[in-house]
């Protein structure tokens, strides 16, 4: 038996599978470089200037990501530059009418430069609902934490946009820190 | 501060926890005043409901005082005692401003752990598990409300601790369910489940009109409880061959003109789907015991509605070709409190609607252990246990 082949098919089947139940797994894909795509479509009641503002600014992506890690912009270039799971990520923002891309700017680990890790494209959102929001993060982790992370970023900016604040149960959450 | 924490399944225990705090700046702190038992718990206390993890502070139908306020409150006061629905709501999405509270779309902190089950996440609730948020709950001494202007209702003079207590939750939520019934004077209703929210949806349907309420259930101090506080007319379903055929003989062969189903994924019953329930259920091969919403529909009058207010996960053998062929209009949801708790304040210092029965057994949180046991075990007639923090 063919171990290998056996485990990679189960694999396949497992990813397969997922990606009818769990969030932006669907369009995920796993890239040569190793890294992943999320993507997540959300309609946001403010309008798409007030929303492709907030993906520009590190201040406000810092807060998004929360416990993901930060965004700080660099003094010297300009460029921004962000921390995940330990690593650090440098950005450039191209900037279109209707959407933002944050573009690697050099290799990083799991990512190779030019890479697109965060866009954001806007639409007008039917019936005064606002904006149709697309988020697409490519992020060096499996595609089901991809779609999760970009389900949770849209979320949290919905919540931002909409209320002025982030739901958190940070550092109060129900259970015992142990059982997190 | 002490609490009650779930440690696992049927383990609880009082603890010393960490008090909340305001952390966002519409947030408010309560001192608890008042907080109960409610049948939906039972689901994760027995293990039915996932998502809950050791140390969990449960409750979520509750009644307080201010004492603390974010720096973006503006209408609620410290001081103020105030009742506060179970789901969480932020009063400026689509979902709030269209008054669907409990489908608000920014309070759950943890709606990606909840979206790959229902597509759209709900809104947060107080000590409901994690997909639902993973709010610390209301049995406790203090408790943190988030979006404090749109979630505390000042409680008015004259009203009592307990009897607003239940305009938390089992109160709106019955009230929502004989909304959803459209009735109209004389309808009748049937209530299928003689609970805090069954009790509550019954009174609910008499004050919207409803000609005949007939509340189904079989522990005789609950059907006590429904003639001689709501005035509805009881059947005892383990007394009768058939609760179908009692409701369409006594209704002209017509049915009842709507059915509220107030029991959820726990239901007792009888007969042989009973008995293949409880046995996938302890398989694991599906979480529901559905006997009365399968009884509901089948109940129900043609073109009428079912409003089903218990809480279930996941029901197989559901007869929705019954719903097809009857042109049922079956309406559900986790209540919208925010909606309704005004009005039901009013009708509460009116005279109108009672609610203080329901706390058959009041005693300290140190005792809330025992409190459970008791609620579960349905003893010394207990519809529902009040913890005094």
């Amino acid at each position: 038996m063919d171990v290998g082949a056996v485990a990679g098919a189960a694999v396949r089947g497992v990813r397969a599978a997922a990606g009818k139940v769990l969030p932006g797994t669907a369009g995920a894909v796993l890239g040569a470089d190793g890294a992943s795509s999320g993507q997540q479509v959300m309609t946001i009641g403010r309008p798409a200037g007030d929303v492709l503002a907030a993906c520009r600014d590190p201040h406000v992506l810092s807060r998004l990501l929360g416990e993901l890690g930060g965004v700080r912009q660099d003094a010297a270039d300009g460029a921004l530059v962000w921390t995940l799971g330990g690593r650090e990520v440098a950005t450039r923002a191209e900037e279109q009418p209707d959407a933002v891309r944050h573009t690697t700017t050099r290799d990083a680990e799991g990512l190779s430069a030019g890479t697109v890790l965060l866009e954001v494209g806007t639409a007008p959102a039917p019936a005064d609902l606002g904006t149709e929001v697309r988020l697409r993060v490519r992020a060096p982790v499996g595609d089901l934490a991809a779609g999760a992370a970009a389900f949770t970023l849209l979320y949290r900016l919905r919540a931002l946009l909409v209320t002025g604040e982030i739901p958190t149960i940070d550092p109060q959450p129900a259970h015992r820190a142990a059982s997190r | 501060m002490r609490a009650l924490c779930w440690n696992g399944v049927n383990d609880l225990s009082v603890e010393t926890v960490d008090d909340p705090r305001v952390l966002n700046p519409h947030d408010v702190v309560l001192r608890v005043r008042a907080t109960t038992t409610c049948g939906s718990d039972l689901h994760f206390v027995d293990g039915y409901l996932p998502g809950m993890r050791s140390g969990d502070v449960i409750g979520h139908e509750f009644t307080g005082e201010v004492v603390e306020v974010g720096p973006e409150v503006e209408r609620t006061r410290v001081g103020e005692r105030v009742v506060v629905p179970s789901f969480i709501g932020c009063g400026e999405c689509f979902y709030c401003r269209h008054d669907m509270w409990s489908l608000c779309d920014t309070t759950n902190p943890n709606a990606a752990a909840q979206q790959p089950l229902l597509g759209y996440p709900s809104g947060g609730i107080y000590g409901y598990t994690h997909p639902f948020g993973g709010y610390a709950g209301s049995h406790a001494e203090y408790v943190r409300v988030p979006f404090g202007d749109v979630n505390c209702f000042p409680v008015p003079e004259g009203v009592g601790d307990v009897a607003a207590l239940f305009c938390s939750d089992a109160v709106p939520t019955g009230y929502m369910g004989a909304d959803f019934c459209d009735i109209s004077p004389g309808d009748t209703v049937a209530v299928f489940g003689a609970g805090g929210v069954g009790l509550m949806a019954a009174a609910s349907a008499r004050l919207m009109g409803a000609g005949r309420v007939i509340v189904v259930d079989r522990l005789p101090e609950r059907l006590e409880a429904a003639r001689a506080h709501v005035g509805a007319e009881t059947i005892d379903y383990t007394a009768v061959d058939s609760v179908q055929e009692v409701l369409r003989d006594t209704t002209g062969g017509r049915g009842p003109d709507a059915v509220i189903e107030a029991v959820g994924m726990e239901g007792h019953g009888t007969g042989v789907q009973q008995v293949v329930d409880r046995a996938k259920q302890a398989l694991r091969l599906e979480t529901d015991r559905a006997t009365p919403l399968r009884e509901a529909v089948m109940a129900c009058r043609k073109g009428g509605v079912v409003a089903v207010l218990g809480v279930y996960g996941l029901t197989d053998s559901f007869p929705m070709g019954l719903v097809l062929n009857k042109g049922l209009t079956l309406r559900s949801a986790q209540q919208h409190g925010q909606r309704y708790v005004p009005r039901l304040l009013e009708h509460v210092a009116a005279g109108e609607l009672d609610t203080t029965f329901l706390a058959t057994h009041e005693m300290p949180l140190e005792d809330a252990v025992e409190g459970y046991r008791i609620f579960k075990e349905k003893e010394d007639g207990c519809l529902r246990a009040v913890f005094r923090p």
